[in-house]
Parts: structure tokens; sequence; C-alpha cells
């Protein structure tokens, strides 16, 4: 089941073969209705635009995708200083109590 | 053979039931439709050459191109990001994001692994205050955020960090 490109002889029309989510095809057959385009022509105009803001999506994504991380950057680094704390005090505390034990 | 009771009515039967409508949901979604349209072969020529020198997969590139094709940004937004995505800033903030990813998921796999050990972990630290309070150095004994934790705080670290999924509603809440 895998998107594809099927090309015929060099300068024929090609076979464009698209596995689409259930969204992403409804939002196609709505573009096709709206602009009054055959699919053939729609695909054109669609994977056009699609390379030609190809970056600007990238990166409005990466932008997006930035705000999430940061903020599940900042809980599992709480979470990680907190983890090694009680891992650390251990250590401490066990040395103390060496200490305590060698004193008598 | 008796059965007792109605298993509809069975509060088990019930959640069996729910997560296989919720499964059946997410297989639903995740369904493709498959579209299969001729085209210029300028066109297809140029998205191959496109895909290819991006480094994706025809697979994966032909529908992220239709998607991004048709998504709703206007042109002025369109405008806005391109003069966004050009300045210093949005190149320092590839870099950063790249960086915090790649720690994000470094914190993600130490943690990971402390949890698995928390149990063991706390009740050391139990143990060990509780040894130096025996010895009568209690002014050495530090006071500590997970002095109050039950069963139900250790319960949803394991949650979150070993089954990666939020703890149900009568689990203690992580601060």
């Amino acid at each position: 089941m895998f998107s594809r490109l099927v090309f015929g002889k060099k300068g024929e029309p090609a076979v464009l073969e698209a596995f689409l989510d259930k969204s992403t095809y409804e939002r196609f057959r709505d573009y096709v209705m709206k602009n009054h385009l055959c699919e053939s022509d729609a695909v054109v105009k669609i994977l056009e635009r699609g390379m030609a803001n190809y970056w600007l999506i990238e990166f409005k994504q990466m932008k997006e995708s930035y705000m999430r991380i940061r903020k599940l950057f900042e809980e599992l680094k709480k979470d990680n200083e907190l983890l090694r704390a009680m891992q650390m005090e251990n250590e401490q505390l066990k040395n103390i109590l060496e200490k305590a034990d060698l004193k008598g | 053979m008796k059965i007792k009771g109605n298993p509809l009515r069975d509060e088990g039967h019930q959640k069996r039931r729910n997560d296989l409508i919720s499964a059946l949901e997410i297989i639903e979604s995740r369904e493709k439709i498959r579209m299969k349209v001729t085209i210029p072969y300028e066109t297809a020529e140029k998205v191959r050459l496109f895909l290819k020198e991006k480094g994706i997969l025809e697979g994966q590139g032909i529908p992220l191109l239709i998607q991004y094709g048709l998504s709703s940004e206007s042109e002025e937004e369109l405008e806005g990001l391109k003069r966004e995505m050009n300045s210093k800033a949005a190149h320092n903030l590839w870099g950063e994001y790249a960086v915090m990813k790649f720690k994000a998921y470094e914190y993600l796999m130490e943690n990971k692994v402390m949890v698995m050990r928390l149990s063991n972990m706390l009740y050391e630290n139990r143990l060990l205050k509780r040894r130096l309070q025996l010895k009568g150095l209690q002014k050495l004994i530090p006071k500590d955020e997970w002095d109050s934790w039950d069963e139900s705080v250790v319960d949803s670290y394991y949650y979150k960090y070993v089954f990666g999924k939020s703890p149900p509603a009568s689990h203690g809440k992580l601060k």
C-alpha cells in the first residue's frame, strides 16, 4: 500500500497512485468541488502548491512541535532533577551513616 | 448451564467493550483511501526530482505533498512565514529544536530507568532517614518533596514513563 508514480514512455502522462488519510481525501474532494476541477488538474495544482510551500509548512510545523517539545522538555527535566536528587541523597545519607558507624 | 447476572451489565465486560470500540475507531481512522490519477509527465518528473532531492521516499512524499498542498494557510500567512523563516531567529530555532528533541529523548530514557527503580529508591531513602533518626542525627535528615509520596505517586510515575500513558483518575497527580 505505497503511494507511487508510474511512468510510461518519456513525455507521456504518468500515473500517480496515492493512499490518503480519510480527512486528507475529504479535503481533496472539497477542493475539486470548490474549484470545479477534474481530479487530475486538482492533483497537479495541489502538488505544485505542496512543493512551493514545502519548507514554509515544514517550518510552521516545526514551530508548533517546538512549543510542544519545549513544554515536555521542561517536564522531563524537572522529573530528571528530582529523581537524580533522590538518588544522590541516598548516597550522601549512606556516607553519613558509614562515618557515624566508624565513629561508633 | 446457568449464567449469573447480565454479562452486559458487568463492569469488566463494559470496559472491554469500550476498549474494543476505541481500538476499532483507531483502526478505522488509520484506513487509507486509494486515489489513482493521470498527471502530465512534467509534473510527475518534477515531483520525482523534488522528493529525490529531499531524500523522501515516494510512498511518504506523495501523500505529504498533497497534504501540504491542501493546507489551509492563506497567502498572507505564507508570506509571513516566508519572512519569519528567513530571519536569523528562525535559523537558530531549527538548531534549538534539534538539540531540545535530542535532550528530551535523553531525559525520557534516563527517567524511565530511574522510575523502574523508584520504589526501591524511595524505600531506601526512608530507611536511611529512619536510621539517622535512630542514631540521634535528626538535624542531618533533609526534608524532601518525596517524603509525602504514597504508592499512587509512584504508580503515576510508572504510568508516565514505563507505560507511556496518563494514570487513571484514581491515582495521584504528578506536580
